[in-house]
């Protein structure tokens, strides 16, 4: 009998421990308010402006009108000193709690960037709500303003609206991808630096801006090609008018400065983050005004190698990119699908990115002294003992770095055609 | 009744790889960390060399004693005294261990699961599984571990694989980390990470090969060895030093972070279940051994009724830390101190003595027969 008894106590301690182990943390999905996007910007008193874009699961269930995002989302704004205090108080009047396990997108004023990002992001760190992988973008502007201006137009989804334009950079180049645990630890990192994603709200309002935009981004051979700019002068016309494009540079928790999207480019060139974009460039042996242009699809062949020696305290940073690609599309009349013009192709295509990452890391050391490509860490592969590494103090000696920069592409396809006969060598010069 | 159970080489080793792997998804990887830097994992792979180096020494010593457990052994070098002490000692060893990591457990899966509820009940529901365990014995904890160790393990090679794109080699350096005299200092006191070594000693008895005993004790040391290296190695090569004395939950951290297309992500909760599950099969074995010991210590004819008393002894201790903070910090500056002393110095010691005894008892019955 008490052999029985002993084995029903066992059985329901068992039961037990299996259905109640939950209980006293059970919250039903509908009693929260799940943030999708979250915007800080800098307030009055020392006082942060929180902004939540929280998602109305209803609406996004049923599904919205495109665009339509004011059906989608709910934009709520608060003043904190801190963050989470200042979700209290907004926890304290909606009827649900504020959640941020689906949060996809932090957005930071660059007025606050510049004061120093340390204190938000110990919060996304520690508190175990915010996920690693959520996407860290600056705003130009205000972020209150950003999220406000945030109406996507494909997709009904307001969290993989945020979360698939993210990607994108994966097949544009464009921006960086940057989420806050890689942040976090690029600026803990005592051998590189943090960049995020640089967020605007576009101004132009139609066709017409675009000259106008343009003409204030011309680079030295007259032209602007694609990614020349910043999120801020996108010559794009588009109902949504937030816009994405190149990076903010961090040095430790202060932002330094900024890239274009063409420029963020080969920072993930040199970084080895690059996915496969498409780039464009002038054709060889053409003059600028020609406007003759080729796109080729790039992607890495290997990763990149930097070497690094220090010579008279300086370092010479030697590094080799290897890209292969397809010519995407040719706009002048020249064919460079096979033989001598392919390779003709190649080596131009090498010297002219070579120049241009030559000239981005220069930006690097010159304009912010930041080490963002992960130079540093071939140096510290060099060390033995810790304390050595901190007293030869990386950063420091980033100012003083010579690049030496050799690119190698290789064309390995040509799209689905093998070859380009130009109508003006069939038909002549058409006046 | 407990004389009688037998179990398995296989079943052995498992109880001893939970024992002294189950700190890998605890704090393990950041105190290491902490203690040697970018170097944790030589530090970690020097300890276990040392570890199964003295192992060796020990088996060899214990060869004569096959079927005995440590208590009877320091009977042999002591008599009745010396098996009481030695007891005692082991009992205070699995007593402040079992309790340390009882709190710890409570406390992470408050942090990280349960926010809401009271530390005290999440203890009561480990306590619960505890008293079953303990209560069904050795031969029931053995199996479950048969059944969950291969399992574990593979979930825990899944964390780590999942994170290889992640793994950058330039993170563990610069290679010596904090230095040689960090490693070798520091070293020394985290050979206690082995102390669940001392489980074996009283597993003895129960094995069904007695002789097979170097062999569990090898195999059980070089697999925590080998995932307590891979551990320390795989998490430095993603978070580096000084990021990586950051972490509350080292492996956790990890498996937060795996993102493999959209739809495979949040694989947490699924390192919840395999954590609970470590967690259930090592405090079970804690309180089983604590109880055991204290049975043969005192020469008790039952152990089962020791089972509560000594659960509320543990759910009391457990509760005094008065944070997470005091919790590891109780750990890690009283019980890794000394507890390498208990597990790999006093047993050496002892076979030595009880050896030499035996021999001279031998010699002198000899010398009574001629």
């Amino acid at each position: 009998m008490i052999k029985h008894i002993k084995t029903v106590l066992l059985l329901l301690v068992t039961i037990s421990m299996v259905f109640t182990s939950g209980c006293f943390d059970a919250i039903e999905p509908d009693e929260m308010a799940y943030v999708v996007a979250l915007g800080l910007d800098d307030g009055t008193d020392d006082n942060l402006i929180i902004t939540l874009l929280l998602a109305v699961p209803i609406a996004v269930g049923v599904g919205p009108e495109p665009g339509e995002i004011d059906n989608a989302t709910n934009m709520i704004t608060v003043a904190a000193p801190t963050i989470l205090g200042g979700i209290n108080v907004i926890n304290s009047l909606i009827s649900k709690r504020v959640n941020f396990t689906q949060t996809k997108l932090i957005v930071i004023s660059k007025e606050l960037a510049e004061k120093g990002v340390e204190r938000f992001i110990n919060t996304f760190i520690r508190f175990r709500e915010f996920r690693p992988d959520t996407y860290i973008g600056i705003s130009r502007g205000r972020a209150e303003e950003f999220l406000k201006e945030s109406k996507p137009v494909l997709e009904i989804n307001p969290s993989k609206h945020f979360e698939l334009v993210m990607e994108s950079f994966k097949y544009t180049g464009f921006s960086s991808g940057s989420t806050i645990e890689e942040f976090y630890s690029k600026m803990e990192c005592t051998c590189n630096e943090a960049v995020a994603v640089l967020l605007d709200i576009s101004q132009i309002e139609e066709t017409g801006d675009l000259a106008g935009v343009l003409a204030n981004r011309k680079n030295s051979d007259g032209e602007v090609l694609e990614g020349d700019y910043t999120a801020t002068d996108m010559p794009v016309v588009y109902e949504n008018k937030v816009r994405q494009m190149g990076s903010a540079v961090f040095k430790g928790d202060k932002m330094v400065g900024e890239l274009t999207g063409r420029e963020t480019f080969y920072y993930l060139m040199v970084s080895g983050k690059l996915g496969e974009i498409r780039y464009t460039m002038p054709e060889p042996d053409i003059a600028a005004h020609s406007r003759a242009y080729v796109t080729l699809r790039l992607s890495r062949a290997r990763k990149p190698e930097v070497r690094v020696k220090i010579k008279d305290d300086k370092p010479v940073v030697n590094i080799r990119i290897s890209l292969e690609g397809d010519i995407l599309a040719v706009t002048g009349n020249n064919d460079y699908s096979t033989g001598e013009s392919l390779k003709k192709l190649e080596n131009y295509a090498s010297d002219y990115i070579r120049r241009d990452v030559v000239s981005f890391l220069e930006k690097t050391r010159d304009d912010f002294n930041s080490d963002i490509c992960f130079i540093g860490k071939s140096v510290k592969k060099t060390f033995l003992f810790w304390e050595d590494w901190i007293k030869f103090n990386w950063t420091d000696k980033y100012k003083n770095a010579q690049f030496v920069v050799d690119v190698e592409v290789k064309i390995r396809r040509s799209g689905v055609m093998v070859k380009q006969v130009p109508v003006n060598q069939l038909k002549g010069d058409i006046k | 009744m407990d004389r009688k159970t037998e179990i398995g080489n296989f079943e052995a080793a498992c109880i001893l790889l939970n024992m002294i792997s189950s700190k890998i998804i605890l704090d393990f990887p950041r105190t290491v960390s902490e203690d040697a830097g970018s170097a944790a994992w030589l530090m970690v792979l020097l300890d276990s060399v040392v570890v199964y180096l003295l192992f060796l020494v020990i088996s060899r010593l214990y060869r004569k004693f096959a079927g005995n457990d440590l208590l009877d052994v320091s009977e042999a070098a002591f008599g009745e005294t010396g098996r009481i002490i030695a007891g005692i000692i082991f009992l205070i060893q699995f007593m402040y261990i079992t309790h340390v990591v009882l709190r710890q457990f409570a406390e992470d899966i408050k942090v990280i699961s349960l926010a809401s509820t009271p530390v005290s009940v999440v203890i009561l529901l480990f306590c619960a599984g505890m008293i079953v365990g303990a209560y069904l014995g050795i031969e029931a904890i053995s199996r479950l571990h048969v059944i969950a160790i291969p399992l574990l393990a593979a979930a825990f090679l899944l964390i780590l694989l999942f994170n290889i794109p992640r793994y950058d080699i330039s993170k563990i350096s610069p290679w010596l980390g904090l230095g040689i005299g960090a490693i070798l200092k520091n070293g020394v006191i985290n050979l206690s990470y082995f102390s669940e070594l001392a489980a074996l000693f009283f597993l003895m008895p129960f094995l069904k090969k007695k002789n097979s005993f170097g062999g569990v004790g090898r195999y059980g040391i070089f697999f925590s060895g080998l995932f307590l290296v891979l551990v320390s190695l795989c998490y430095l090569m993603v978070y580096q030093y000084p990021m990586s004395t950051e972490f509350f939950l080292p492996v956790y951290q990890m498996a937060r972070t795996i993102k493999i297309g959209r739809f495979f992500s949040r694989i947490e909760p699924a390192f919840i279940l395999i954590w609970a599950s470590s967690a259930f099969l090592y405090l079970s074995s804690g309180l089983f051994f604590i109880t055991y010991i204290f049975q043969r210590t005192f020469n008790l004819k039952y152990r089962k009724p020791l089972i509560v008393p000594f659960i509320i002894l543990i759910f009391a201790l457990s509760l005094l830390p008065e944070n997470l903070y005091s919790t590891l910090q109780s750990e890690m500056h009283v019980y890794r101190l000394l507890s390498w002393l208990v597990t790999l110095i006093l047993p050496i010691i002892l076979l030595v003595i009880a050896s030499t005894r035996a021999k001279s008892n031998k010699h002198r019955e000899e010398a009574r027969h001629d």
